[in-house]
């Protein structure tokens, strides 16, 4: 083998190197891959509410992890989670105002068919109210999990907020009468 | 004893005179006067360089052990007799028409051998002598008047292991002779024997060597065999790590597609979809990972085991060293005695 010959006194010359460097080589491939950590946190997942303890009905938001810089906005969506027969929804949501800012409130996909729904929103201080129900024929209403309101938040200041769902949230059958809800979410917004 | 003693001496002179008369030179050969070598050494060497003056053709060699005997009894140290006078002396016993004798020196791996030829056969006739000692006839055995001059002087330096010296000292014997050595002595002149060679591999070159990839250092000890049974182990272990290593890649990639597509979806089904998707992944991930693992400490034991294996076998003796015993019993026909022999493989 001629090409051994060649590297033969390239290979005395720095055979203290390359004999630590093989060992080395040996060790590096001893260790393992990076393997990464299953994490699944979608706020619409089941089974991940599930291991957080909530479980449907709910209404949470979409994202629940929210990473922004100063003067950006971002969309909050709300979302009911697995809700059978809603005809209305009364939904209260608390927030920092001295951080955040709601710069609109809009409509979302779940409440359609029929008749437009009415929609109102208001914010003052740090509450933010969202109304919608069903004017639809014989009272309709719906099932499943979608969205129901989707909220653009401004940044003021820096900093991390957490902004929630609060208890007083109610889902409402097609006669107005409140459905159970076993979970209310939350979203963890870091404003840089 | 005596009595044998005599009939030996007469019958070896006997001998040596019919010999004489065919034409054919006789000579005795002296033990080489060892400087730095045991006595034992330079018989040998001298038994060596006996026996190719032999193998001449050219000479009737006086048997050693006539030489020695005589020796014995004149009380005469054969490898001291260097002077004129004792050669003479001795020359004339034997009735040898030449003699010879020499030096044989070492320092270190130099060796110098210097070798006189003495023509003793006109000059040391034995005469009778009788006087009258005390009213009483004395009859004696006295030689002439030494007048030996050494007819030839040769001498060599030979710097090198004993293998290289014994095949000068044969070279030296028919130059002595006057004769062109034959071919095949002068085939081994400057031959390197294999043992030096392979003396010039070393355990830590073969260390070196199977550090780098496995089985060079067999290869490079002459261990064909097990170098392509490390190097063939080496790549396929090797090869099924990269393929693992691969799978590995190709289930991390779609972890990550589905995660992130899992993350991004709104759709409850879609995410229940994603969720098993990415899991399924993510347990081929670790399956792989844990593959590529084994595959990989499979690759690191070849790896060191080959070093291992390149480091306690070294390089190869050659076959005759390899099958020899470390003792052997022979027969020696020069020496004409049985010998012992112990050897140690230093490396």
């Amino acid at each position: 083998m001629p090409w051994i010959k060649k590297i033969i006194p390239f290979y005395r010359k720095f055979q203290y190197y390359v004999l630590v460097t093989n060992v080395l080589l040996i060790s590096g491939l001893l260790l393992s891959c990076d393997i990464p950590e299953e994490t699944f946190t979608n706020p619409l997942d089941i089974e991940a509410n599930a291991e957080k303890g909530i479980t449907p009905p709910a209404v949470v938001f979409f994202p629940d992890n929210v990473e922004t810089n100063l003067g950006d906005s971002f969309t909050l969506e709300v979302f009911a989670l697995e809700v059978d027969s809603v005809g209305g929804a009364q939904i209260e949501i608390d927030y920092n105002a001295s951080i955040l800012s709601v710069a609109s409130v809009s409509k979302g996909s779940f409440f359609q068919g029929g008749n437009d729904p009415i929609f109102i929103s208001e914010h003052d201080n740090g509450k933010l109210f969202i109304y919608v129900t069903y004017m639809g024929p014989d009272g309709a209403a719906i099932s499943g999990t979608g969205d129901i309101a989707a909220i653009v938040f401004n940044t003021k200041i820096p900093g991390e907020t957490i902004i929630t769902i609060n208890e007083m949230t109610v889902l409402l059958d097609k006669n107005a009468i409140p459905i159970q809800i076993n979970g209310l979410g939350e979203s963890v917004v870091n404003a840089k | 004893m005596k009595k044998q003693l005599k009939y030996l001496l007469f019958s070896t002179l006997f001998n040596i005179t019919a010999q004489q008369t065919s034409g054919v030179p006789t000579i005795a050969v002296l033990d080489f006067n060892p400087i730095g070598l045991s006595a034992l050494e330079s018989q040998t060497l001298t038994q060596q360089f006996t026996a190719e003056i032999s193998n001449t053709g050219k000479a009737i060699i006086v048997d050693r052990q006539v030489i020695n005997e005589i020796l014995v009894d004149g009380g005469i140290e054969a490898s001291e007799c260097i002077t004129s006078e004792c050669i003479s002396e001795v020359g004339g016993i034997l009735g040898a028409q030449l003699i010879m004798s020499g030096v044989i020196e070492k320092k270190r791996n130099k060796y110098t051998i210097d070798i006189k030829t003495f023509e003793v056969a006109a000059a040391m006739t034995p005469s009778v002598v009788t006087s009258l000692v005390d009213g009483q006839v004395v009859i004696r055995k006295k030689f002439k008047e030494s007048s030996m001059k050494a007819k030839q002087s040769k001498n060599i330096t030979y710097t090198g292991n004993v293998d290289g010296l014994i095949t000068e000292i044969k070279i030296l014997a028919w130059d002595i002779m006057g004769l062109a050595p034959p071919e095949s002595i002068l085939m081994k002149q400057g031959e390197v024997p294999e043992i030096f060679l392979a003396s010039q591999k070393t355990r830590f070159e073969a260390l070196m060597r199977s550090t780098l990839f496995p089985g060079l250092g067999q290869f490079y000890s002459e261990r064909d065999s097990w170098g392509w049974i490390w190097l063939s182990s080496g790549v396929a272990v090797g090869a099924l790590a990269y393929m693992q290593y691969n799978d590995y890649k190709a289930a991390f990639d779609d972890y990550n597609k589905y995660q992130n597509q899992y993350m991004a979806s709104t759709n409850p089904d879609i995410i229940s979809d994603l969720r098993g998707k990415a899991e399924n992944s993510h347990n081929d991930m670790v399956y792989a990972d844990e593959q590529m693992q084994t595959m990989l400490y499979a690759a690191g034991g070849v790896w060191v085991l080959n070093m291992l294996h390149a480091v306690l076998t070294g390089p190869v003796q050659s076959t005759e060293l390899k099958n020899k015993k470390s003792v052997d019993l022979v027969y020696d026909p020069l020496l004409k005695q049985p010998q012992l022999r112990f050897s140690i493989a230093l490396d």
